[in-house]
């Protein structure tokens, strides 16, 4: 593999997409950006972001990628554009990968063979069996606020509905539930002042992986002894060609699983309801026909939220993308938020339209090997939020602004109130009573 | 008509499965199944949504 090293240094475009206030700023003053690259430099070239986790002296920047097509390409080219480096902007030690990204940051042929141990949870028939467990999630999440006419909507319901779900799919029983979504927050928000209060991420980010470790030790020690009809269950027992995961491996997915199944539903439920305040025809026209329109508005509140910004990918060898040469070794940085606002795909994507058909957005990926294995049980969920909310609580309104989270990878909101009609008859609980 | 079944980009994903589940089966082994590779001609509409579905392009129809 050639090395960029006795590479000429090349020039840095002008548009900003590096500087810390650029992720701390809106999703509208960054689309403007966005908007302004796919139509004059879509593969364009930038310096490292501001502020990384970990000093990486080599990392010379990165490579922009903001249209839908280009970004589909790079999606689908897997030998050309890595995984196994990494998926997030900031270059990692391998140890916090291995730990925190499992399958997600690998490369074929092992990605495919761990990725089908994973589908197995995550087929068709899994998700009809455990249909109705969604739904009742989704209802006694609803219940534990439907009577008292104001909620803080992330910790009180977004972020339980996907919290409750993955935990009962893998196996996590209710006590350590809210340890666990409190602490795969820290992944994505580490960048954010108000989710890490002062304290140093690295370090921080550590603590919070050797706490999930701790939990999913526990856990794997009590299937062991006592197998459930369970994913955690399930990742003990698999073999991968012939052999059996070490503890390390199945920590590694549970970490992932926790993160990937909680945060990001978390923030298409959240923007969601958002839009649904601030597009009120919107609302009107899906509470005309809840059950009939629910499929194709949660593709287009899925399009609208765009949960992960960003993706990475790392040059296998020297080669082409739109025109620009990329060098072995290089960071290509894939925006999906642009790629969903991109006009030569989307008629006027500023405008949510749940009717929108078709809507080809990219917020599970663009269609490679890496495609959101989660995609059929995120959909599952939204759907039987949104039905649970609207059906009970049709005039719910979010007050105020929203408190977004500064990440250069989730599109994220820390906290956002509601107001409603009370449910009439609905007992006002807790949500810690919420659960059996 | 033939249903081909690229597992080197399959990523079992089952989105095919959703559209037909009589012709494609995502197994519990996480491997994705062919159930009948030559279906009847009258149900090609079916075959041809089934093959858009798939977000990793591991499906296409010969003849």
């Amino acid at each position: 593999m050639t090395t960029t090293e006795d590479s000429p240094p090349r020039s840095f475009d002008p548009a900003d997409l590096s500087s810390l206030a650029f992720w701390s700023g809106t999703a509208a003053d960054r689309e403007r950006t966005f908007a302004e690259l796919r139509r004059e430099r879509p593969v364009s070239w930038h310096p490292p972001v501001e502020r990384p986790m970990f000093e990486d002296p080599d990392d010379r920047g990165f490579w922009a990628v903001v249209r839908h097509a280009d970004l589909v390409e790079v999606t689908k080219r897997h030998e050309d554009f890595r995984s196994g480096e990494g998926i997030v902007f900031d270059s990692m030690p391998q140890e916090l990968l291995d730990a925190g990204q499992g399958f997600i940051a690998m490369d074929p042929p092992r990605h495919t063979r761990i990725r089908r141990l994973l589908a197995s949870a995550f087929t068709p028939r899994q998700m009809r069996r455990i249909g109705a467990q969604i739904d009742a999630n989704a209802r006694l999440v609803v219940d534990a606020v439907a009577g008292r006419g104001e909620a803080e909507f992330v910790s009180e319901v977004a972020a339980l509905v996907p919290l409750h779900n993955i935990c009962d799919m893998v196996g996590v029983p209710a006590e350590h539930r809210l340890t666990i979504l409190h602490e795969a927050e820290l992944v994505g928000g580490w960048r954010d002042s108000d989710v890490m209060a002062g304290q140093d991420p690295a370090a921080r980010l550590f603590e919070a992986t050797m706490t999930m470790f701790g939990i999913v030790d526990e856990l794997m020690q009590a299937r062991r002894e006592d197998p459930r009809d369970d994913l955690l269950t399930a990742l003990l027992e698999a073999e991968v060609d012939g052999e059996r995961l070490d503890e390390y491996d199945i920590a590694s997915f549970f970490n992932l699983l926790m993160i990937a199944g909680t945060d990001t539903t978390r923030q298409s439920i959240s923007h969601g309801l958002k839009a649904l305040t601030d597009f009120p025809d919107q609302r009107e026209w899906l509470l005309a026909d809840l059950p009939g329109r629910m499929p194709g508005a949660v593709e287009e509140i899925v399009r609208w939220a765009t949960p992960i910004m960003t993706f990475r990918r790392t040059a296998a060898r020297d080669c082409a993308l739109a025109g620009q040469q990329i060098r072995a070794g290089e960071k290509v940085i894939l925006f999906y938020a642009s790629a969903n606002w991109d006009t030569e795909v989307f008629d006027h994507p500023e405008r949510l339209d749940l009717s929108r058909v078709p809507n080809r957005h990219v917020s599970f990926g663009g269609g490679g090997i890496h495609h959101c294995l989660g995609n059929q049980l995120a959909r599952m969920q939204i759907a039987a939020t949104f039905t649970e909310l609207l059906t009970r609580l049709p005039d719910i309104q979010v007050v105020g602004e929203p408190h977004y989270s500064s990440s250069t990878f989730f599109h994220g909101v820390n906290s956002m109130t509601v107001g409603f009609t009370p449910e009439v008859g609905a007992a006002v609980r807790s949500t810690a009573e919420a659960r059996p | 008509m033939r249903i081909v079944h690229d597992e080197s980009r399959c990523a079992s994903l089952g989105m095919c499965e959703s559209v037909a589940p009589d012709l494609f089966e995502v197994g519990e082994d996480g491997v994705l199944r062919v159930l009948d590779p030559t279906p009847d001609q009258a149900r090609r509409l079916l075959v041809e949504h089934a093959v858009a579905a798939c977000p990793t392009g591991a499906l296409s129809i010969e003849g």
